[in-house]
């Protein structure tokens, strides 16, 4: 499959730059996001992979301001450029907004929107997916009851719900996992959005489904140069939707470049093991699947240097449980942030 | 690739059925009902790891729920044979009697976030289902934890944690290790790696295995991962519409598949090298409604080789080639299928 190309005059509509993100526990401080930087174009797919807990939710969340208590922005800027009917750009900075402010608000409303991890936390059980869908629709503009619930029909049909003008009468216990993931879809795309954070929004859906998934989103893509935030572990459908990809582990982004170039030739020792593991799993029907050795430290632990030496292969003591390493660029639209390229660069 | 002894199957589900009512929107009558499981049958052996895959909605999560005693089955039988070789009818049992099946049957959940309780450290939520289902006393069951902790790779220091620090995977373990508290010869998982990274995921699916083999433990794998399910199981049922239209075993389901829903299905997996070339079958019309399933085949609004005979006669799921691969198909034996080596 051809690797998706962005257009040449995509300009950024979103900028993250060194953004951290704390929860204070009664058992000790979870510092979950630990400088993140990254910016999304208009009309991009940028895809964010990387271990479980690193760190890839809490930042989404962080650009919605919709943090789970008792999380915090302890630091960092998160710009968003909106443009104007007469073309100027006018710039908002999310970590000055408050998380309910009129502002924010209208931002969630009109211009990002979120298809949720779990759907079943997204969801109200006692309300029919329809009235759901159709109240998300009117949050956003001028449309009757009668008109949304028409439009609640097409897009959970696009979506590949099967009977929707039955199924939209339903309620969520009443949907297997994947019809409910596909009604959360539904629901992030109605308003036709800027920006669409998708938080694993495949996991629940068959591959057959995912396909139509992906092909209804980059439609949309073209029709309405929407940015799209994909959060995935399917590296698959990495491959298949991103322009670009960052990786993180634990609560910092260790490789960010082209998809292509990131699959193909993987430069942080983490990033190879993740691609080793994948190419094990879809290789050999004998052996046991290939993983990356250690354990993943307990939140509450703090490493000292490089997150990952204590399970790297590449680990140069002295150096690596010493000193945190540096971002290092390797190309123009290309970083890694390890030790091996910092001391060569 | 390693094949169970012919045996007595520990688990036979026989034409097994489900149908959830529809609610009529205006009036509160029935308007008919959702077939979600209708007419399955399939057998597992002692040790066995059994893959269940197929469109989303077709009835897998329905199908696990009722092996696992926590739906009741609107017909058919699931029969299990208990420790002393008796045979169990499932969906007869009550009372004292059905707990005692539970103890030997366990389900693994998807979510690894909301399916542990968090205000229960880890020793309480693994030590539960002994409490629930054993008569074992306070000393046996720490004892048995701890052990548990060990076998699914989880640090002692973290028995008296709460789960909401712990990552996915430690909580999937946490998890497994609950499911196999009291012993169980039969594991249900559904969904249950896939909302892990895919080195975790392939610890867990190495965790699994050797679990299987040394307790001789069956695992019924119910997943969207293909790639996870051919690495993990023996063989392989693929479901769409409430029914199983293929059963084989896993390595020959990936190369010779004979049923076109499956086809489809493995054609469909996203490749991670971007100059791959194998081009996904799109599936034509709309996704299978186990509430109003058309005459005959299932699949045949949206299949590409159906005849006239495929929209008047429902197939039947019949051995083809040899006894082991079953497919429900009228042209099994014909159409010269397309499969996915993957690489
Ligand atoms: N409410 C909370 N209280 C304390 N810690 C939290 C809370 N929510 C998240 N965390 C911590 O933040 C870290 C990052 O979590 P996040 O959900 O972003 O991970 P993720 O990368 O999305 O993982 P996954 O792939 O499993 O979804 C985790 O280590 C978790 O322990
Ligand atoms: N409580 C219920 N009431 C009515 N219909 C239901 C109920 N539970 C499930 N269904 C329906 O039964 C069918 C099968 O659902 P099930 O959850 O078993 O599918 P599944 O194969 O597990 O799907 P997925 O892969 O999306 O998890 C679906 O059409 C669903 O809408
Ligand atoms: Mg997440
Ligand atoms: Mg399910």
């Amino acid at each position: 499959m051809a690797t998706p190309s962005l257009r040449a005059d995509a300009s950024t509509l979103v900028e993250v730059t060194d953004l951290h993100v704390e929860f204070p526990t009664r058992e000790g401080v979870v510092h979950a996001v630990r400088g993140v930087s990254f910016a999304i174009r208009e009309g991009e797919t940028l895809g964010i992979v990387g271990e479980s807990g690193s760190g890839k939710s809490v930042s989404s969340q962080a650009m919605l301001r919709i943090l789970p208590r008792p999380g915090r922005i302890s630091r960092g800027s998160i710009r968003w450029h909106q443009r104007l009917p007469d073309g100027a750009v006018r710039a908002t900075e999310i970590t000055e907004l408050g998380d309910r402010s009129s502002q924010m608000n209208a931002l969630r409303r009109r211009e990002m929107s979120l298809i949720m991890q779990e759907p079943m936390s997204a969801l109200s059980p006692v309300h029919t997916i329809g009235n759901q869908i159709v109240e998300r629709l009117r949050l956003g503009g001028s449309m009757t009851r009668a008109e949304a619930r028409l439009k609640a029909i097409d897009l959970m049909r696009s979506v590949g719900i099967p009977n929707p003008e039955k199924r939209i009468d339903a309620y969520t216990f009443e949907l297997s996992g994947g019809m409910r993931q596909r009604a959360m879809i539904a629901m992030a795309i109605g308003n036709a959005p800027r920006l669409l954070i998708a938080d694993e929004p495949t996991t629940a859906v068959d591959v057959t489904i995912q396909a139509q998934v992906i092909r209804l989103l980059q439609s949309l893509q073209d029709s309405l140069r929407m940015s799209i935030l994909i959060i995935t572990h399917d590296l698959g459908v990495v491959a298949t939707l991103a322009h670009r990809i960052a990786v993180m582990y634990r609560g910092e982004i260790v490789e960010l470049g082209p998809v292509r170039d990131i699959l193909k030739d993987p430069r942080h020792p983490y990033t190879q093991g993740l691609l080793r593991s994948v190419a094990s799993l879809e290789t050999s029907d004998e052996d046991s699947v290939a993983t990356i050795p250690g354990v993943v430290p307990h939140p509450f632990e703090v490493v000292p240097g490089c997150p990952f030496h204590p399970r790297c292969s590449a680990f140069m003591p002295g150096v690596c449980d010493r000193v945190a390493p540096e971002r290092t660029r390797l190309a123009p639209d290309r970083e890694v942030r390890c030790h091996i390229y910092q001391s060569r660069a | 690739m390693a094949h169970v002894e012919s045996g007595r199957p520990l688990l036979a589900v026989t034409d097994l059925k489900k149908h959830y009512p529809i609610r009529g929107s205006l009036l509160k009558r029935s308007r008919g009902s959702v077939r979600a499981v209708d007419g399955v049958s399939f057998a597992v052996k002692a040790g066995e790891r059994f893959g269940l895959v197929g469109e989303s909605g077709c009835g897998k999560t329905t199908l696990g729920r009722m092996i696992a005693g926590a739906h009741s089955a609107t017909g058919g039988r699931i029969t299990f044979e208990a420790q002393d070789g008796a045979p169990i009818e499932v969906t007869q049992l009550r009372g004292a009697a059905l707990r005692r099946y539970l103890a030997q049957t366990q389900m693994v959940f998807q979510d690894p976030y909301s399916s542990l309780n968090p205000r229960r450290t880890v020793m309480q939520i693994v030590e539960e289902p002994m409490i629930c289902l054993t008569d074992w006393d306070a000393e046996r069951r720490k004892a048995r934890v701890l052990r548990l902790l060990d076998d699914v790779g989880l640090d002692h220091r973290h028995a008296h944690r709460y789960p909401h620090a712990f990552s996915g995977g430690q909580r999937q373990r946490i998890g497994i290790a609950r499911a196999l508290a009291v012993g169980p010869r039969l594991l249900v998982c559904d969904e249950a790696v896939s909302a892990l990274d895919v080195s975790i995921r392939g610890q867990i699916i190495n965790l699994l295995r050797d679990l299987s083999a040394k307790l001789d433990l069956a695992i019924i794998f119910v997943s969207h991962d293909l790639g996870v399910v051919r690495h993990l199981c023996q063989r392989i049922a693929v479901m769409y519409a409430g029914r199983l239209v293929e059963i084989a075993a896993s390595a020959r389901l990936f190369e010779a598949p004979r049923h076109p829903y499956t086809e489809a299905l493995l054609s469909a997996i996203p490749s991670v090298d971007p100059d791959a070339t194998l081009r996904p079958i799109i599936l034509d019309g709309d996704v299978a409604d186990p509430g109003e399933r058309p005459a005959g085949c299932s699949f045949h609004p949206r299949c590409r080789y159906a005849q006239d005979i495929c929209r008047r006669k429902d197939p039947p799921l019949r051995a083809v080639g040899t006894e082991a691969h079953l497919v429900a198909c009228h042209f099994a034996e014909d159409l010269h299928l397309r499969g996915n080596r993957m690489r």
